[in-house]
């Protein structure tokens, strides 16, 4: 409490408080990436941090939420709730990493702005199922933007406590949202029980603890017009306060120096009861951040300006009576005398944050909960990395830049066939890798320019692989498409990334073997039913790659210009066929509203070495949801 | 959609200026002149809701 206005006002207190914060946090986000990393060493770092950055900030939106009723039912958990601020803007810090890698992984790069991609990629704002979740945290992340700008007194006081506390009660409508953005958004893909346990378990806990809280606070809705009884005076506690329900408003009554005084419960910092405060150095101390209000008139000691309502007390036959009528704000009052000395009962330690002493036992119970919560983080950081689905087999290495030679060719898709061994027969193997440019486009123009005009050609490609330590065939999705291992031996997926434009692809001499160029002839029609991903991220530049969360990210890339592909089972195996239409020419277009969901594709399969090639004349969602291919 | 953020947010920063720089000393409680720590920290609000610090402003006299 100064008269200058200063950035925080610190005090120890605050510094060991941020400071627990501070090493939790980053406590949590290590234990969390380190065991990503050795579970999953295929998953992406920024997708690792995504998670962990959001489900940490689930876990801080939850302890903000409980500490203010925990704190009304047990007054050991205040010094918690005294810096409730630096959590939440702790929190807010995180959940907008969150939201910014989020927003630049998913939404950058790509044909379009962020927000336009944000709001227009995914357009099923009338499915439950399909919702745009994304929109429902960013919705979630202004409110607390909003509210972790204006955590400052100033604001308190400069836009009226009524409105500020309006504004900040909005953390429930965020809160709502983010278990909305959550329940729409990764629990569509990671279905886990334990999962959706533990958000469940986390919203009753909230709830019952509100309502526990409420309960105690209840009151009479009857108007109150006679002196109605307080309590008798021997059940005061010297320096504490008894509280009183009058006209709907709770009064806090204290006794002190064997005088009654009555002022209104409400702080007017921010609403705190200073009924459950203490008398200290002579004034009513709030318990929730230690202002300070002079029993006897209700305002507070100068150069401070706060002031609340006072209210006439009576005693008869030992019986404490009040006014229900209040007087204004900051009117003095005789205070009561009670007659007597007041008995001195047992007291509870009571906490000020500004004061730089923190009582014995409070401090122990201070300790276990600390200790507790930590174990907790913990815990979750290791259950929740446990129970992810598997969501990558390879990862494009942008680490290294690689040589590939091949024959480069523009048809059916931008595609570099390259020549991987021998059959059993001592005949040529080729593969074909599917080319694409930088972050969410397409090659089609990039391999046009390099070919001049011609069909094919061979040529030296620098650019970027995905890669994985595990061989082809040990559980990869290896059978149509999915994985190839090359004549030095590595094990790549069928998707590259050209390093810098038509700049880095070379013209060659012919190598020895030419691969076939005709494609396979169209077979009979065939239903396949999956799901339409890009195979950019599918393979390897992104993780997840395909389902609910990556849904946006794969309607920017297929906008972009990357080749539609339809991941489909057949006979239990994953496999893959690139879509185009009828004639050959890309669909693009024609499958953006179809991505990510579970889709029924018909059309003639035909093949091109390693890949099925669908000339599909029907595409409908799939009703059954059903991802697997009976046809096939 | 992201031009109509960025003249928002555009507009915010002259206020959010003015504000924190000029307007905000001659506010009832400022005798004392705030830190600029104070004033950096209340600059993201000021940004943000720039059409509310307007309006407190103008009820004011």
């Amino acid at each position: 409490m100064s008269t200058q206005f200063v950035a925080v006002q610190w005090n120890p207190f605050k510094k060991k408080y941020d400071l627990i914060l501070w090493l939790g946090n980053l406590i949590f986000l290590s234990t969390f990436t380190i065991t990503n990393l050795i579970l999953f060493p295929h998953h992406n770092i920024n997708t690792i941090l995504i998670r962990g950055l959001g489900l940490l900030s689930v876990l801080l939106l939850h302890l903000i939420l409980i500490i203010g009723p925990l704190s009304r039912l047990d007054s050991r958990f205040l010094p918690i709730l005294y810096n409730r601020r630096h959590l939440g803007v702790s929190m807010f810090l995180l959940a907008a990493s969150h939201g910014l890698l989020s927003l630049l992984w998913f939404h950058g790069g790509g044909n379009t702005d962020l927000l336009s991609s944000l709001f227009l990629s995914n357009t099923h704002y009338f499915s439950l199922q399909f919702f745009p979740f994304q929109t429902l945290g960013f919705a979630a992340l202004l409110i607390l933007a909003m509210m972790a700008a204006t955590s400052h007194d100033f604001w308190l006081g400069f836009l009226s406590p009524l409105w500020w506390k309006a504004m900040h009660m909005l953390v429930y409508l965020a809160y709502a949202l983010v278990m909305l953005h959550i329940v729409t958004g990764i629990l569509q893909f990671e279905d886990d029980p334990l999962l959706i346990c533990l958000l469940y378990a986390g919203m009753i806990m909230l709830c019952t603890l509100h309502i526990f809280a409420a309960w105690k606070e209840r009151k009479p809705i009857a108007k109150q017009k006679d002196w109605i009884p307080v309590a008798n005076l021997d059940e005061f506690i010297e320096n504490r306060a008894k509280t009183v329900c009058v006209n709907q408003r709770r009064v806090a009554v204290f006794l002190y120096d064997g005088k009654l005084s009555a002022v209104d419960d409400q702080c007017k910092h921010q609403m705190g009861p200073l009924s459950e405060g203490k008398i200290v150095d002579g004034c009513i101390t709030c318990p929730w951040h230690g202002y300070q209000y002079r029993p006897e008139d209700g305002r507070s000691p100068a150069p401070f300006t706060e002031k609340v309502a006072t209210y006439r007390l009576a005693l008869d036959h030992g019986k404490v009576y009040i006014d229900p009528n209040p007087l204004p704000e900051g009117t003095p009052i005789e205070p009561l005398q009670t007659g007597q000395a007041s008995s001195v009962k047992k007291d509870q330690p009571f906490f000020i944050g500004w004061q730089n002493r923190t009582n014995k036992i409070q401090l122990a119970f201070l300790k276990k909960v600390i200790v507790t919560f930590s174990g907790f983080l913990l815990l979750m950081a290791v259950t929740t990395s446990l129970k992810q689905q598997k969501i990558s087999h390879f990862q494009i290495d942008y680490g290294t830049v690689r040589k590939v030679e091949g024959w480069l060719s523009a048809k059916p898709v931008p595609m570099l066939t390259v020549l991987t061994g021998k059959d059993g027969l001592g005949n040529p193997v080729f593969k074909s890798i599917l080319l694409v440019d930088a972050l969410k486009h397409g090659a089609n123009e990039t391999v046009n320019k390099a070919l001049h005009g011609a069909s094919s050609a061979p040529v030296s490609i620098m650019g970027y692989v995905g890669t994985t330590a595990t061989p082809c065939g040990n559980g990869h999705p290896e059978a149509s498409a999915g994985c190839l291992t090359t004549i030095s031996g590595e094990h790549w997926s069928p998707i590259m990334e050209i390093e810098n434009g038509v700049l880095s692809i070379n013209p060659i001499p012919a190598p020895p073997i030419k691969p076939m160029e005709s494609i396979g002839e169209a077979k009979k029609q065939i239903t396949l039913t999956g799901e339409i991903i890009d195979p950019k991220c599918y393979f390897g530049a992104m993780n997840p790659g395909s389902g609910k969360p990556h849904l946006s990210c794969a309607v920017r890339c297929i906008d972009g210009g990357i080749m539609p592909v339809i991941k489909f089972q057949a006979n239990g195996i994953e496999q893959f066929a690139l879509l185009l239409s009828e004639t050959g020419t890309p669909v693009n277009n024609q499958v953006l509203p179809f991505i990510g969901l579970p889709v029924k594709v018909t059309g003639k399969l035909s093949a091109y070495n390693n890949w099925h090639i669908l000339y599909i004349s029907s595409l409908e969602t799939n009703p059954n949801k059903s991802w697997t291919s009976s046809a096939f | 959609m992201q031009m109509t953020l960025a003249i928002y947010v555009l507009i915010g920063i002259l206020v959010a200026l003015w504000f924190c720089l000029h307007r905000i000393n001659r506010l009832p409680g400022m005798e004392v002149k705030p830190t600029w720590g104070f004033r950096l920290i209340i600059l993201p609000a000021t940004v943000l809701l720039w059409p509310a610090v307007i309006f407190q402003l103008n009820k004011r006299p």
